[in-house]
């Protein structure tokens, strides 16, 4: 008898933990973040993340969302797809979160999505581009707020057959989005009837951190026109050492990539793009919303903000008007309101088709110019918008 | 075509810089009989020391390697005092000493990335390139070569030479029979590492100003700097030049024929991976046979 009431007692001792941790009533409503604020696109996740920032403090200043504030729980997803995974069942698994700003690699996303389906929370990325992504079981769980590498090959591979280019070479990153970007092109370049020879393509490993023989190989191959698609840490050492090679005689076409001032820290670098980049692309927004958003971030955080600053912001903005469309915070509900979202986003009007793909956007073909007035003494400028309906 | 005068020439700027990386590794190995893998946070110690003087301070380059050299050796006598040979005295194995070097280098990587932060630096001193025939080069690398030059003869003199040098080859070879021969082994021993640290620390200056610097600066080469010890024969100096510049040539016409084959060229630092498991398969002494003097 005294046994079994033990039992009784030590099982009631094992439940009181259980009923006291039980969650109260949420205090607020929690959109998760995934950004890469370590590895090789530290310097890019880290405005990004200013970006989702202002994201919430707008939606908190307009009375949240469902009556409540909003808080993000931002978590850093290292630029390395096994880390992306981990943080994303982080944010589901112990913050509850019912829909994730992010990730921000195509790499950690293509991981997430079906964890994303199991778990039935759904996944809007900023800048996620790599074309595979949409074919992937489990993709009607996953939202882009940015364009795909696919429509962003095509406008390079426009750009080489503008200026009459016809030997390709490319030195690309071994992953998704650079193998993506370069599968782009050479389509493009196919349908648009290009009477042209791709030389050689170089995919290289981001955590080599020194390409003189992938330079050479590019050097020795002849080619006119090399595509570069890189993060940003590893971008500078191949311009820096493609800058020790010789290799600025040739024109270089860049990518959303190796856009933005963290390319120019290092001297070399920024000496290298400024001589040999012909035009680079990246996703950009137009019109007034994009001015108002620019000025808002400048204000803040006392820069102008760069590449995807404004899919983050749109991203956060995305969640916050669909939990809000949803009526309750819950992941299935949350993902149905964002099919039939549409809106004004600082990167131009945000809708998903049915593949949860951004629908409309454009593209800035971009150079770098000296600029004297800058920190490091070069800047990113326009040389023409395309827009993509 | 191939450049393959490029492709040599490069090999001898990977060889060489392995080279400079391998020697204090394959001779405390050779002497302290433990693989010691805190080197790599040699290398990184060294870079970031480096970048202090050279950048931070604003002094130049070869201040720099002079200081990184004599600071991160002093850092080597240190651990080896304060750790290994206390480990070593209480009857560790091999494998506790091994564990050991692991653990001091998550120690000394992070307190790095907690003094300098984890993003990745860069040396801004720039060096002039040009062409000289078929071939592409710059300042640095005619340094790079020029002091892995300078290394090999002065070891060579030292180990050759020197009462301390063919004490090192004694105490390496056999340590009772040198102590019995009234060889201060200790001391050897603790020269040895302040050399072979020192040294890291010069690797580790050319490898950031070549590319950049991190936390994982020494890490990112460890494997490679490895491989040349064992396929030059543990605590093999001559070895290690040889077995420097194979892997040098291996990594650099691997790349070439990765890119041929339309692969990607992360596969190279396998291609390291790979001579080091044929070694240790097929001939686990390394070179050491073909350089019996030393």
């Amino acid at each position: 008898m005294i046994k079994r009431l033990l039992l009784v007692a030590a099982t009631l001792a094992l439940l009181i933990p259980v009923t006291a941790c039980a969650p109260a009533e949420a205090e607020t409503i929690k959109i998760g973040c995934i950004l890469d604020l370590s590895g090789d696109l530290a310097p890019m996740g880290a405005r990004m993340l200013d970006g989702a920032k202002l994201a919430v403090e707008e939606i908190n200043a307009a009375g949240g969302v469902l009556g409540k504030q909003v808080e993000l729980v931002a978590e850093d997803g290292k630029t390395d797809p096994a880390a992306g995974l981990d943080r994303v069942k982080k944010l589901i698994e112990i913050d509850g979160v019912q829909v994730i700003a992010g990730p921000m690699i195509s790499g950690s996303s293509k991981l997430a999505i079906p964890y994303a389906k199991e778990h039935k929370v759904p996944l809007i990325t900023m800048s996620a581009t790599a074309f595979e992504l949409s074919e992937l079981e489990g993709t009607e769980w996953f939202f882009r707020a940015c364009l795909m590498d696919d429509a962003q090959g095509r406008v390079l591979a426009d750009v080489i057959m503008d200026k009459g280019y016809t030997r390709v070479a490319s030195i690309v990153l071994d992953n998704l989005y650079g193998k993506g970007v370069e599968k782009a092109l050479i389509e493009g370049l196919e349908e648009g009837g290009w009477q042209g020879e791709v030389v050689v393509t170089v995919h290289y490993d981001e955590a080599k951190k020194d390409y003189r023989t992938e330079l050479g190989q590019i050097k020795d191959s002849n080619p006119d026109v090399v595509l570069i698609v890189s993060y940003a840490d590893d971008g500078i050492i191949v311009f820096k050492q493609a800058l020790e090679m010789g290799l600025d005689s040739i024109a270089w076409l860049g990518c959303d990539g190796n856009y933005g001032s963290g390319l120019f820290k290092e001297p070399r670098s920024a000496e290298f793009m400024e001589k040999a980049i012909v035009a680079g692309t990246r996703t950009v927004g137009s019109g007034s919303t994009y001015d108002e958003f620019v000025a808002k971030y400048t204000e803040e955080f006392g820069e102008a903000p760069e590449i995807y600053c404004d899919t983050t912001y749109d991203a956060v903005w995305a969640a916050a008007k669909a939990i809000e469309a949803a009526g309750v915070y819950d992941g299935v509900a949350i993902r149905t309101a964002l099919t039939k979202l549409e809106f004004e986003g600082a990167s131009g009007p945000i809708s998903f088709n049915e593949k949860g793909d951004r629908a409309s956007g454009s593209f800035e073909l971009w150079k770098v110019v000296k600029d004297p007035t800058t920190e490091t003494g070069y800047k990113n400028v326009r040389i023409k918008l395309v827009t993509l309906e | 075509m191939v450049n393959w005068a490029q492709v040599i020439f490069n090999s001898g700027v990977t060889g060489s810089l392995y080279l400079i990386g391998a020697v204090g590794l394959t001779l405390t190995y050779g002497l302290s009989k433990f693989p010691n893998f805190a080197h790599a946070e040699f290398m990184t110690l060294g870079a970031y020391i480096g970048y202090f003087v050279a950048e931070q301070l604003g002094l130049g380059l070869p201040l720099a390697l002079l200081v990184a050299f004599l600071i991160a050796g002093l850092v080597g006598v240190l651990c080896y005092r304060g750790i290994f040979q206390p480990l070593a005295k209480r009857g560790a194995s091999i494998i506790h000493l091994m564990v050991a070097s692991i653990a001091l280098g998550f120690i000394l990587r992070h307190s790095i990335g907690a003094a300098w932060t984890w993003k990745p630096l860069y040396f801004t001193a720039t060096w002039s390139a040009f062409d000289a025939g078929p071939l592409r080069i710059t300042g640095l690398w005619l340094w790079l070569i020029f002091a892995a030059l300078v290394l090999s003869l002065a070891m060579h003199f030292l180990l050759m030479n020197t009462k301390i040098g063919k004490a090192i080859r004694a105490s390496s070879s056999n340590p009772e029979l040198a102590l019995a021969s009234g060889i201060n082994v200790d001391r050897v021993i603790w020269i040895t590492w302040f050399i072979g640290a020192g040294l890291a620390a010069v690797a580790g200056i050319f490898r950031g100003a070549d590319t950049q610097i991190w936390p994982m600066t020494g890490w990112d080469i460890i494997l490679p700097i490895f491989a040349v010890a064992i396929l030059g024969g543990i605590g093999n100096f001559y070895g290690a030049i040889a077995a420097a510049f194979i892997i040098g040539l291996a990594e650099n016409i691997g790349v070439v024929g990765l890119i041929a084959l339309g692969l990607s060229t992360t596969y190279r630092t396998g291609i390291a991976f790979l001579i080091l498991i044929i070694t240790l398969i097929v001939r686990p002494q390394g070179l050491a046979m073909l350089f019996r003097r030393a």
